[in-house]
């Protein structure tokens, strides 16, 4: 993303897009100064997912959606300008405890998620690592599917 | 290209919601919850450019 404008904040009250914001008439929620600050303060490009990293480190109550909706309005409002954002997704890690360890089965038609647990599973990824030369410290597994049509 | 309009009632916007919120219940991280969404959108409407998605289903998730 790219910042259009010049940085209006002199003493640094505020950021550059909350001033290009108040400019423009925008209400500023609290989410929406979240988001523009950290996007004042990225001095690369940061696409939506790098700046939900940065975003929930100040406020973890920030989702994905209003990273999204938050940048669909600030490109609308030519506060910033989208840029390639490429096609492939980073991974990420999902924050659960050994305790709970499971995966989830996702059935795409209708939402539904299944929670499993499979110990040959688990001990199959340990093998794979430790082949690779690795010892596993964490993983995640979603995986899609449909239900099959039950044969009469 | 447009996306097409799904009202709440629609399987693809109920199926959506449904796996964000239960993957966020079950404790699941902000990021795996979303994508899944986006995954489930997708399956439901294969027309729509990847990269449109998020955008499309971030004005249905909180």
């Amino acid at each position: 993303m790219t910042v259009e404008g010049e940085a209006l904040n002199e003493i640094g009250v505020l950021s550059r897009i909350e001033a290009l914001c108040a400019e423009k008439g925008l209400r500023m929620t609290e989410p929406r100064r979240v988001i523009a600050r950290v996007l004042s303060d990225s001095e690369d490009h940061p696409d939506a997912e790098e700046l939900y990293d940065r975003v929930k480190a100040i406020d973890s109550s920030i989702s994905m959606a209003t990273i999204y909706r938050t940048m669909k309005l600030f490109e609308e409002m030519s506060i910033v300008s989208k840029r390639d954002f490429g096609d492939g997704r980073a991974r990420y890690e999902k924050q659960s405890g050994p305790d709970d360890h499971h995966h989830h089965m996702i059935d795409v038609q209708s939402g539904e998620v299944i929670e499993f647990y499979n110990q040959e599973l688990e001990d199959l990824k340990k093998r794979i690592a430790n082949e690779l030369g690795f010892e596993l410290v964490d993983h995640h597994l979603e995986l899609f599917g449909v239900r099959r049509k039950k044969q009469h | 290209m447009v996306e097409p309009i799904c009202p709440v009632s629609a399987a693809c916007r109920q199926a959506v919601t449904r796996a964000y919120t239960t993957l966020k219940e079950s404790g699941a991280d902000e990021r795996v919850a979303f994508e899944a969404a986006e995954i489930v959108y997708a399956w439901h409407h294969p027309e729509v450019p990847r990269q449109r998605v998020p955008f499309v289903i971030a004005d249905w998730l909180p």
